[in-house]
């Protein structure tokens, strides 16, 4: 046996003396402003030297692109808009002229996006900047003591519905099946949502180590990572990670001299926004039409091909890495999008420190300008102006889709837009969301005199609907003719 | 269902029936196979059906009770070279209906992800472009 610690070892064989660097970010943010023209002007530039400019994944700084990082040890600097702003300053940077701007902005200063967009998706470049200590640390407790660290920190799910994660593992765990399987929902169909893509694209080895520390904590026999079939950026990433990690012995175990004996099975969605349904996912891995199953019994009694199963989101479970953090980590995934110039992903104080103004402020607009903002896209609520001095709590975010609305947004034409989208995504399983969906558009064409009708209509499809397609889909309905009723008065 | 001309002596058919032929015959393979042709093929002919239920050993029914279900799955031959447009909120927003008007033969196709790069538009090999204004989409689109 070697008689360096095994992550020792790894970092001996993997990781590469740190260089000055230049980062291109690419991703599927770069690369739809065309990033790359902006790449191959640098590498031109600097001739010999082209080897240090390097491919990484958006930063979460989607507003910034197309941009490039200089990144010299634990300096940092982005230079955004290059379309706008040339390339000029930042080859100045990186020979050594920096100016006074000289810290980095990207939004994920620590936290599970810390990785994010500052590594070249090699797993020497993440071990370097700390990947699978985590999991070293967590090898050398018991699972019991795992699952009471996640509960003592009161780490939740990040996929909307905030349950306790220590509570779903030690149910799996505890469970007298003894081959148990974990889902991990990256599905992210929701819209407006882009975060899950992001972690993908930018820092998969997170994910399987969240994975790896589940798997130690539960026992998995095997584990299905669903991805979204249209996220194939994100897809690619993590087949590379994970084969990456194959080839290290970190997924067999063999480099922590252990056996985890686990199997980590990438599959592709095929579109639906009701996919991203913790049962439609099992449906559809074992094959089945797309549509949800009744519950009881739950996943974690009777999940994927009948075993117990638990079902956790890729944020969740990269947010799991950071269970040693002290004081605990309590950030969300923010997607970040509308009238705002700072829009892209961002990582955001739970804790109480952070509000609605604040969030709207760090990314650039006056929030007295804003109307009203659009939480948890088409199972989401409008939050008025007047709620923006409330502090973000993580029950309130769902999946973490923010859409800013200014004062010229039409509230109406919105609401009638998803509650369209939702009579599309039904997938016609249940009554009362495949009849609803329908009727609710149909009365949406002209709400007034129909009001009573429209919260009959929301109550019978929240109450019973199979899933939560169906089940929140009045959601913003009622959040908007509750709050912002004078804009429908006039249909 | 009417079916579209297809060439089932296309290289595209005949890698999918290679790399199909190599899956395990168990039913959790169906999706797997139904989105190798759907990749090489850009959409499901009665024949990529037919090879997939063969090969899993399922009825021909079952097979298309599952391509019906996933709105990624085209059972119909896709019109040749098409722009989309996303109309998410985001992309609503920025002006989405206009890249919509100010060009014929563009199709609307939902949320795409891409929202604080809206309004964002869809190549045909499913490339996404950001901050798209009508002058550039115009000019694309002519090309």
């Amino acid at each position: 046996m070697n008689a360096l610690h095994p992550l020792a070892r790894l970092r001996t064989k993997y990781v590469a003396p740190p260089i000055s660097r230049i980062l291109i970010h690419r991703g599927t943010a770069g690369d739809a402003v065309g990033v790359s023209e902006y790449g191959d002007r640098i590498r031109r530039i600097l001739e010999g030297k082209s080897h240090l400019v390097v491919d990484v994944c958006s930063d979460g700084a989607n507003w910034a692109a197309p941009s490039a990082t200089v990144a010299q040890g634990t300096f940092m600097r982005r230079f955004e808009r290059l379309d706008l702003n040339g390339v000029d300053e930042l080859i100045e940077c990186f020979h050594g002229n920096c100016g006074d701007a000289a810290r980095y902005a990207g939004t994920g200063e620590k936290g599970i996006t810390s990785r994010m967009g500052r590594n070249d998706g090699s797993l020497g470049d993440v071990l370097s900047q700390g990947a699978y200590t985590a999991l070293d640390r967590v090898l050398q407790l018991s699972p019991e003591e795992v699952i009471n660290r996640l509960s003592e920190i009161g780490l939740t799910g990040r996929g909307g519905a905030h349950f306790p994660v220590a509570q779903k593992w030690r149910f799996a765990r505890t469970h007298s099946d003894q081959q148990k399987i974990l889902v991990v929902n990256a599905e992210e169909g929701e819209p407006g949502v882009f975060k899950d893509r992001h972690m993908l694209e930018g820092d998969p080895h997170r994910l399987l180590e969240g994975v790896l520390i589940a798997h130690h904590a539960v026992g998995f026999e095997a584990v299905y990572i669903y991805v979204n079939g249209q996220a194939r950026q994100a897809q690619l990433s993590l087949e590379k990670a994970l084969s990456d990690a194959g080839e290290a012995g970190i997924i067999s175990g063999e480099c922590w001299d252990r056996n985890f004996q686990l199997t980590i099975n990438i599959r592709s969605g095929a579109g639906g926004y009701v996919c991203g349904e913790e049962s439609v996912i099992l449906n559809s891995i074992e094959g089945k039409r797309p549509v949800p199953r009744y519950k009881p019994p739950f996943a974690t009694d009777v999940g994927l091909f009948g075993k117990p199963t638990v079902i956790n989101n890729v944020e969740t479970l990269c947010a799991v890495t950071t269970l040693f953090d002290n004081p605990p980590l309590q950030t969300k995934l923010i997607s970040l999008s509308g009238d705002i110039p700072r829009a892209g992903l961002y990582e955001v104080p739970v804790d109480g420190a952070m509000t609605w103004s604040g969030m709207i402020a760090n990314a650039g607009r006056n929030p007295q300008e804003i109307k009203a903002l659009l939480v948890g896209g088409p199972s989401g609520e409008f939050i008025h102006f007047q709620q923006f001095d409330d502090v973000l709590e993580m029950s309130k975010l769902g999946a973490g889709g923010v859409v800013v609305l200014n004062s010229n947004a039409d509230i109406q034409h919105i609401t009638n837009s998803l509650a369209a989208y939702n009579k599309r995504e039904s997938c016609g399983e249940c009554t009362p969301c495949r009849e609803g969906s329908e009727r609710l558009t149909a009365l949406l064409e002209n709400t007034q005199g129909n009001e009573k009708k429209i919260y009959e209509l929301v109550e019978i499809m929240t109450e019973s609907s199979l899933c939560q397609l169906g089940g929140m889909a009045g959601r913003p309905v009622l959040s908007a003719l509750e709050q912002f009723k004078h804009e429908f008065d006039n249909s | 269902m009417k079916e579209e001309t297809f060439d089932s002596t296309s290289e595209a058919f005949r890698e999918a029936k290679i790399a199909v032929g190599k899956l395990p015959k168990k039913r959790d393979q169906l999706l797997p196979a139904l989105e190798i042709f759907q990749q090489k093929l850009h959409w499901l002919p009665e024949a990529s059906i037919e090879y997939v239920a063969n090969h899993l050993m399922l009825p021909l029914s079952e097979v298309y009770s599952i391509a019906t279900g996933y709105s990624e799955l085209n059972l119909l031959k896709p019109t040749p070279f098409k722009w989309h447009v996303c109309m998410g909120v985001a992309c609503d927003l920025a002006g989405a209906s206009e890249l919509i008007t100010c060009v014929d033969n563009v199709e609307q196709i939902d949320c795409q992800f891409l929202c604080a790069l809206a309004p964002v538009v869809v190549d045909q090999h499913e490339q996404l472009y950001g901050r798209v204004t009508t002058d550039n989409f115009q000019e694309w689109v002519k090309k």
